[in-house]
């Protein structure tokens, strides 16, 4: 429908005035805030610069150097795990959550409360928790060892191999919460008459999930794909209170590469490399902007064919 | 109503069920929701056993109940351990982002709302397009720009970034409900003469409401809880917020760091969270499922 015109727009209502004023100071920041230093971003990836003096120009030095960076395939490791952890595990305990959340008569409202707590709270923070869960004199390798399993306790977050499975646990258990949440709503919004149909017909539960519960969750899927594949490249936060991204480097995610380059810790002897950060960072929003765009392509493709 | 005759039927035959077996699902279904809650709630458990333990009865067991309640670790925490500098550091930047967020974005959300213009759809293709760009590629030109224009080493370098860069997805989220807001009322203002600036606020603005108090806490949960802009653009400790704060307790001091009082501090760290999320649960979960479906 097309937009109806005020009659009176002239006399003051909508005025293209009061119109700018209005879009001004919320545009205007934001291409400020986002858009330049984005642009800025790309300048700063052919230089060679500490963050003092003059960037120097250098072309295309940093990506050479980024591909032949041990840190590279380490980075997609991680990704690939986490992409792996998404797909495999957190997605689907989410949607199974979700469903037998949908099926119980009493007490969901108690446990909702509950599995939304992690998302309410800085990653940090559930960081150090969790730290403190695996940490070699940790909770988890006390309660194994109060049980009986002393061979499984184990450093977890300084044996290669396993800490880079271990800090991506984090985010495994508030990714399922989150789906919950999601998957929930999703759930709540199936018309019952689908179901009512489905049992006239003599529908077995199997049949009702795989015909009707399924389809209808389909876009919230295909949406929580988009969140999630570009979200592992992402992976940060747990990582870096975790481990900091050791032992010796093996537990780099993309981001906590490049901000371990931008950012040193007052007092550091490293001075923070910025145009290699600002290099690895573009490489960060390149990727993201691909897989998420690819993931929706490739779900609104497999809607007009299904 | 030979329909209805058979719905009910097959709704009794599905009651008719085996007894047992209906039981036993049940418990299933309620065991496998239960263990879920359990390794949630975890964390938090662990903070509430751990804040008041002494050191060395938590290395002993850190499972177990505390027999001598240490309540001193909260006043310590929050005084010498600094953490009422970053509390009041975090509560002032999530207060003024909220408002600055808010603002901005409901009256750039207004107007795409409300109003066709030249160049409209173009700019709010704009604003749709910017959800892609990713929050790290900024980061470092951020902090140059701080310099520059003279914020580095106050928190309002903070509030402005956080104003300015949830605009688009908080414009796209209050324009959707602005829309659903019928003209009636507003032709009738308009009609008596009322400005543009006395529609927003009289108007809009209070009509608003609840998609206001969903982007608000939101926004309020998010900027306490978010971590690499904070610590990006710390000139110095006083510039913590709890979430740098938090993690600098961990590693500061030589040798390790006492645990209890870590959780003292996140404890205290997190309140705020809490407190919203227990009275203003509903807008909570709304924005969290809205920022989940915008795509």
């Amino acid at each position: 429908m097309k937009q109806k015109r005020y009659p009176s727009r002239q006399k003051g209502y909508g005025g293209s005035r009061d119109l700018i004023l209005f879009l001004l100071p919320g545009m205007g920041a934001y291409a400020f805030i986002m858009l330049y230093p984005n642009i800025a971003s790309i300048w700063y990836s052919l230089t060679k610069w500490s963050g003092y003096g003059k960037p120097e120009f250098v072309g295309l030095a940093n990506f050479r150097r980024m591909a032949l960076d041990p840190a590279l395939p380490i980075a997609m490791g991680m990704a690939a795990r986490g992409i792996f952890l998404a797909l495999a595990v957190t997605v689907p305990l989410g949607f199974v959550l979700a469903f037998l959340l949908s099926r119980i008569a009493r007490g969901g409202k108690t446990f909702r409360f509950f599995y939304f707590l992690p998302l309410i709270l800085p990653g940090t923070v559930l960081g150090i928790m969790w730290k403190n869960f695996f940490l070699y004199k940790g909770v988890l390798n006390y309660a194994l060892r109060r049980v009986g399993l002393d061979v499984l306790a184990r450093g977890w977050l300084t044996q290669i191999g396993l800490v880079q499975w271990t800090v991506l646990l984090p985010s495994v258990w508030s990714g399922v919460c989150f789906y919950i949440i999601i998957f929930a709503a999703a759930l709540a919004g199936i018309p019952p008459e689908l179901y009512d149909a489905a049992a006239i017909d003599g529908a077995s539960g199997w049949q009702e999930m795989i015909h009707i519960t399924l389809p209808s969750v389909r876009g919230v899927y295909v949406t929580t794909m988009i969140l999630a594949l570009p979200g592992a490249l992402s992976t940060f936060i747990y990582p870096y209170v975790l481990t900091e991204g050791g032992p010796v480097r093996s537990t780099y995610s993309l981001a906590l590469w490049l901000f371990n380059n931008i950012y040193a810790i007052p007092g550091a002897s490293r001075p923070p490399a910025i145009g290699y950060g600002s290099a690895i960072a573009l490489l960060h929003g390149f990727l993201g902007i691909a897989l998420g765009l690819a993931v929706w392509r490739f779900g609104r493709s497999g809607e007009i064919s299904g | 109503m030979a329909t209805a005759d058979r719905l009910r039927k097959a709704r009794k035959r599905r009651a008719n069920l085996d007894r047992t077996k209906r039981l036993l699902s049940r418990a299933l279904v309620y065991s496998a929701l239960l263990t879920w809650l359990l390794i949630t709630t975890y964390p938090f458990v662990w903070v509430v056993l751990t804040c008041l333990k002494k050191r060395d009865e938590y290395f002993l067991n850190p499972l177990g109940w505390p027999t001598d309640p240490q309540w001193w670790h909260f006043p310590h925490a929050w005084k010498q351990m600094r953490i009422e500098r970053y509390f009041f550091n975090s509560a002032f930047v999530s207060i003024s982002s909220v408002a600055g967020i808010l603002l901005l974005s409901a009256s750039v959300a207004f107007v795409f709302a409300r109003f066709r213009f030249r160049f409209s759809r173009l700019l709010w293709g704009f604003v749709m397009f910017s959800f892609l760009l990713p929050g790290t590629t900024s980061l470092y030109p951020l902090l140059i720009f701080c310099q520059k224009v003279g914020l580095y080493g106050s928190l309002w370098a903070l509030i402005i970034i956080y104003s300015a860069r949830s605009v688009p997805w908080n414009a796209f989220f209050l324009r959707a409900y602005m829309e659903s807001i019928p003209r009636e009322l507003e032709e009738a203002a308009v009609i008596d003469g009322a400005s543009t600036w006395q529609v927003f606020w009289q108007i809009i603005m209070p009509l608003s409401g609840p998609a206001l108090a969903t982007m608000g806490t939101f926004a309020f949960l998010w900027t306490w809880g978010d971590f690499m802009l904070p610590i990006m653009l710390a000139k110095s400790s006083e510039l913590f917020t709890v979430t740098v704060g938090a993690l600098f307790l961990t590693i500061s001091g030589m040798g390790e760091s006492d645990p209890t009082l870590v959780a003292t501090g996140l404890l205290i760290s997190i309140i705020p969270c809490l407190l919203i999320y227990i009275f203003l649960q509903r807008y909570v979960v709304k924005g969290l499922t809205a920022g989940a479906l915008k795509g």
